[in-house]
């Protein structure tokens, strides 16, 4: 080895000690994830109850995580959960609102709906159903409906019927603070 | 009585100036005023009305104009800008972790701060600590983004413990969510 080598290779040792040592000394910023407009919308219109990711309590909330596209399975899930009433009667926009929902029934609500083929919601299409929100009463039993047409028409997963099934005590009514 | 001579006025006063400065003279002068001129405000009204609209549309809101980013016991800290509750960090637990005893509610309303020391805003989801005895330290009442109690979904007021065991409320922590620019 001459000695010109020898020189070159113990400077680039040195200076991964000095980038390790320096590495060490300077604790990493905690990472702080970048959320898109869409994400934005999603978490403070719906995501406090549903969870960040989609999951929350699923007998108090419905599990939107890797089940929200099997309601594209049918016209009639496809239409239940934009007219569902907080939904189609939050105060985002018409175009927002299409939006959220090609997301959370696409990328959140898993490859169920994608992979059979169904075609995203139109911003017309959102705006014409979110005019006539659910008013029935009874709107689990009515939910257990539309899930029951969209297992007998697809193989649609078993968590879609987890909501309604049985409520978890504390689910009541809210309360205020005292 | 003698009438204005206008004529014989404005040729004594071209002859004068004409006489006392030289024609480069009077181009390098024009010459500055034209290369000064932008550097003065030209419409100095419309540019207070500007700067006035500008002061009246400060940056953040109140909360975060006074908030401070150290002291997360304090109910100025930046990520308690819509909080309702205790705060519990002041319980035995942090921010974003319940006090031994109490266990974190699933659901909860996510708001948004800014933090004064990048000017950015964050989403924040206010989870309660669900199933012991209230804490009743560190109170705080803060209302950025929080909405009345028909929009229950953004209320601070109402106790997040939807699909605990307990509905009993002990403290509230402010989880960091992601960044909202």
């Amino acid at each position: 080895m001459s000695i010109r080598l020898a020189l070159a290779l113990a400077s680039c040792a040195l200076a991964g000690v000095a980038a390790g040592a320096a590495g060490a000394a300077v604790p990493a910023k905690p990472a702080v994830s970048r959320l898109t407009a869409v994400q934005v919308a999603y978490l403070t219109s719906c995501g406090g109850c549903h969870g960040v990711e989609g999951s929350s309590a699923p007998h108090a909330v419905p599990t939107l995580r890797h089940l929200t596209g099997s309601f594209l399975c049918t016209r009639q899930g496809r239409q239940f959960i934009v007219r569902l009433p907080d939904v189609a009667l939050s105060s985002l926009s018409d175009r927002m609102l299409t939006r959220v929902m090609n997301w959370v029934v696409f990328d959140l609500g898993g490859p169920a709906a994608a992979g059979r083929g169904a075609r995203p919601y139109t911003v017309a299409e959102v705006a014409r159903l979110r005019r006539e929100p659910l008013t029935q009463t009874g709107l689990t039993a009515y939910r257990e409906q539309v899930v029951a047409h969209v297992e007998a028409r697809c193989a649609a997963p078993a968590g879609l019927n987890v909501y309604g099934a049985a409520y978890g005590p504390g689910v009541k009514s809210p309360s205020p603070k005292g | 009585m003698k009438r204005l001579d206008v004529d014989n006025l404005g040729e004594r006063l071209t002859r004068r100036l004409a006489g006392r400065l030289s024609r480069r003279s009077a181009l390098a002068r024009l010459g500055a005023l034209l290369v000064a001129a932008p550097a003065f405000p030209l419409l100095p009204v419309q540019r207070a009305r500007a700067a006035d609209a500008a002061q009246s549309k400060p940056k953040g809101t109140d909360f975060s104009r006074a908030a401070q980013t150290h002291d997360d016991k304090a109910c100025n800290y930046w990520r308690y800008c819509g909080i309702d509750g205790n705060l519990c960090s002041c319980c035995g637990g942090s921010m974003h972790s319940c006090p031994p005893g109490s266990q974190p509610s699933p659901t909860s309303w996510i708001g948004s701060c800014i933090n004064p020391d990048d000017d950015r805003a964050y989403l924040i989801a206010y989870r309660d600590c669900c199933g012991a005895k209230e804490c009743n330290h560190c109170s705080c009442l803060n209302t950025d983004h929080a909405m009345p109690i028909y929009r229950p979904q953004a209320n601070n007021h109402v106790i997040w413990c939807f699909g605990t065991q307990s509905f009993e409320y002990h403290c509230s922590m402010a989880v960091l969510v992601g960044l909202a620019q």
